[in-house]
């Protein structure tokens, strides 16, 4: 499942050098053998949906025939000659292949008639020249619910490439009327052309798949066809001369051919931006627009100290260190009367030690973590913990792991949150406030307010 | 598909705050970059690029030379162009996420795409602003506005000593939104927490601090209000003194608001009711 963390330099090789432990602020790492000198990450937790694998070709409903992704109207074909099915409006359909697959499924463990509403033609000739046609739509709840979220799903991988697109800096592009070239962000030449050239296809952020895009009217433009009337002409004078004069340095808002590259469209099936934007947002009913709360996504997982095992609570986490390893992380809280700051070192302290392969009861190095769990496990060194003093220390304070998700969910013990810390050192001190005193003082407001209020 | 050119130009006025993502939407598709809306008029358009509040005339005139003055003094700031004179170039925008909603009308359903914006200065100010919308730009401006709206400072803090910027939060702070309960913990050096309430706390230039959290849900906006919520306490717990309740209305000596009667005005009268106006 998780792949063993990136491997830092850990120059910490054949030596150890526990003693160089120093209690000021500036310790360079440099100093003891031990150091880590990159920065080391946990694995992160598998991601949620997987994609098909690609197999890019569409195997019929009922029978093995397989046809290539990009020839849907053939399958449909076969379908309609071959075993008399249709699917209605096929075309709103999100993601064609899954939902043929699906329905494979399906009609494999029920009869077709559940599904299908029946069509009979001819049904007024006699018998024999009678025919039933099967109509796979979505009246039916299940293919309707089947639609929506195919529907869903690509609006959300629609979303995630926008949102990439939005960061990536790394976009090279010529601009299609000057030839300058520009770097960056594909805003950048976006808004170049809008400016510069009057040429405005939309705002970056309605836009997803900006590469093909410019690529697509690149080569209207090199096969010399106007863009917005999509006449062809002589030579490139020619044409620049005609979309000059014409005005026609835009779009055709008709062609359809673009509406795979705004989002709005992604949005409702069936309905084109025309439809979307005429739509009315004051009839809207509910309006709870600072709604928080339904941003909902995978929480990150916390890793067990000892193996790689990933849990999403705190308390799972615990439980299975508790089982596994017999590592009780509250009970040792409680114990040693443990605040939050040294928690935190304690946890820095003992994945420091296991990412070294260290046992921390007996000092062992070991060759590999599994020789070393299994050394823990059975000389039950998880809960020997060395010495206070040796893993309270400022160094600890540094996040062993980067995205250490364990440290995230520490806490510290209720009557603690507000008493200063026992061990004293440490002071945390604010900013100036003084300044923010002389500013009330001197302002003008001081005149344009009641009086009464400024009495305090 | 070119949905900027619609029409002639600008859409029907609406007054509230809730629309004025919506007007600076328009103004940018029309081919205006979102500068100060200040800076001129257009006339026969009917958009407002007057100030239309009083802590705004000020702040145009320069009489309120700083931020701080308006939250020493509770002014509510409704206008965007208050934050953008003080903070201008120096606010950075982090967009958290898009995420598509749906929404009931009366007809029917209808998807819409909601975005989660964070904006912070390197100054200490830092805020948040959602917004849904039918295009994500228009989403977006609209977050940014409604985020400069309500944009509170940060009070930070140093680690021991007081070398050069402050780096982290000035000791231990708790706050809750919905479910999620979170501790921001003043820390030496590392950033540690989850990946929402880190981008919030980067945009001001925290670099350092613990953020821990109680329950861990899959929701993640709870986490980043909380966020938002523990930092504008980290003034009013920890220096209560500097702040305080005010009335703002007319004093007995007339001053500055003469000023403002004499220069101001001209301004456009409709609609009316969009005036916060004393008599």
């Amino acid at each position: 499942m998780a792949a063993p963390e990136t491997q830092g330099a850990a120059a910490g090789g054949e030596e150890d050098c526990e003693g160089n432990h120093s209690e000021a602020w500036g310790v360079s790492y440099e100093d003891s053998k031990d150091c880590i000198l990159e920065p080391l990450s946990l694995p992160e937790s598998p991601g949620g949906t997987t994609a098909l694998e690609g197999s890019p070709s569409v195997p019929c409903i009922f029978c093995e025939e397989h046809f290539p992704m990009d020839e849907q109207d053939k399958l449909l074909k076969h379908m309609i000659i071959e075993h008399k099915m249709v699917i209605a409006d096929v075309k709103l359909v999100a993601d064609f292949q899954r939902y043929i697959l699906y329905w494979r499924k399906r009609f494999t463990e029920q009869p077709i008639t559940d599904f299908c509403s029946v069509i009979r033609i001819n049904s007024t000739a006699p018998l024999e020249e009678q025919d039933n046609y099967f109509l796979l739509c979505d009246v039916l709840p299940e293919d309707r619910l089947l639609r929506e979220e195919l529907q869903k799903q690509r609006l959300k991988e629609i979303l995630e490439q926008q949102q990439q697109e939005r960061n990536d800096n790394s976009f090279h592009g010529i601009c299609m009327f000057c030839n300058e070239e520009f770097f960056g962000n594909r805003s950048v030449l976006l808004n170049h052309m809008a400016r510069e050239h009057a040429f405005n296809i939309g705002l970056p952020d309605n836009i997803v798949n900006c590469n093909d895009f410019l690529c697509t009217l690149q080569k209207k433009l090199d096969n010399l066809q106007c863009l917005y009337c999509e006449k062809t002409f002589r030579d490139k004078n020619t044409l620049k001369d005609h979309m000059r004069k014409k005005q026609h340095r835009r779009i055709n808002p008709k062609n359809r051919e673009y509406d795979q590259f705004y989002v709005i469209n992604y949005l409702e099936l069936g309905k084109s931006w025309e439809e979307v934007q005429l739509e009315d947002d004051r009839d809207l009913l509910d309006h709870p627009e600072d709604d928080w709360s339904d941003w909902e996504e995978r929480p990150d997982s916390a890793v067990c100290l000892f193996c790689e095992k990933q849990a999403e609570t705190i308390e799972k986490l615990c439980v299975h260190m508790e089982d596994a390893h017999e590592f009780d992380l509250l009970r040792i809280k409680s114990e040693l009367g443990l605040n939050f700051y040294q928690q935190v070192k304690l946890v820095n302290f003992i994945r420091r030690q296991i990412h070294q392969c260290r046992c921390y009861g007996c000092h062992v190095k070991f060759k590999s973590k599994a020789e070393l769990r299994t050394h823990m496990e059975e000389a039950k060194h998880t809960s020997l913990l060395p010495a206070r003093k040796t893993w309270d220390q400022p160094e600890y304070y540094f996040p062993t792991y980067e995205n250490d998700t364990l440290l995230c969910t520490l806490s510290d013990s209720e009557s603690d949150l507000t008493a200063q810390e026992q061990n004293g050192n440490i002071t945390v001190i604010s900013e100036d406030t003084s300044k923010l005193h002389a500013l009330k003082r001197s302002s003008i407001l001081n005149q344009l307010l009641l009086q009464e209020g400024l009495k305090n | 598909m070119p949905v900027l050119w619609k029409g002639s130009g600008a859409p029907e006025w609406k007054a509230t705050a809730a629309a004025y993502g919506a007007r600076a939407a328009a103004m940018v598709r029309a081919g205006w970059r979102p500068q100060s809306l200040w800076s001129s008029r257009r006339q026969g358009q009917g958009l407002r690029v007057d100030p239309f509040t009083k802590p705004g005339h000020l702040v145009k005139d320069v009489k309120i030379k700083s931020l701080e003055e308006i939250y020493l003094f509770s002014l509510p700031i409704r206008e965007s162009e208050i934050t953008d004179s003080f903070l201008g170039a120096s606010l950075k925008h982090e967009v958290l996420k898009i995420m598509p909603v749906q929404k009931q009308t009366r007809a029917a359903q209808q998807t819409r795409v909601k975005t989660f914006v964070a904006t912070g200065g390197y100054s200490g100010h830092v805020s948040l602003g959602v917004k849904c919308s039918k295009e994500i730009a228009t989403a977006i401006l609209g977050a940014i506005i409604l985020a400069k709206l309500s944009i509170i400072p940060m009070w930070q803090g140093y680690w021991r000593s007081k070398i050069s910027k402050p780096h982290t939060v000035p000791g231990k702070e708790t706050s809750r939104c919905g479910s999620a309960q979170l501790h921001l913990i003043a820390t030496p050096r590392g950033m540690v927490s989850a990946l929402v309430p880190k981008k919030l706390l980067m945009t001001i230039r925290i670099d350092d601090c613990y953020i821990s959290a109680r329950s861990y849900t899959a929701t993640q906006g709870n986490p980043a209000k909380a966020a938002f919520d523990t930092i504008s306490k980290t003034y009013s717990c920890l220096a209560p003194d500097i702040w305080k309740e005010t009335v703002f209305t007319k004093s007995p000596s007339q001053g500055f608001t003469d000023h403002i009667v004499k220069t101001h005005t001209r301004l456009l009268l409709w609609p009316p009711h969009s005036f916060i106006q004393e008599k």
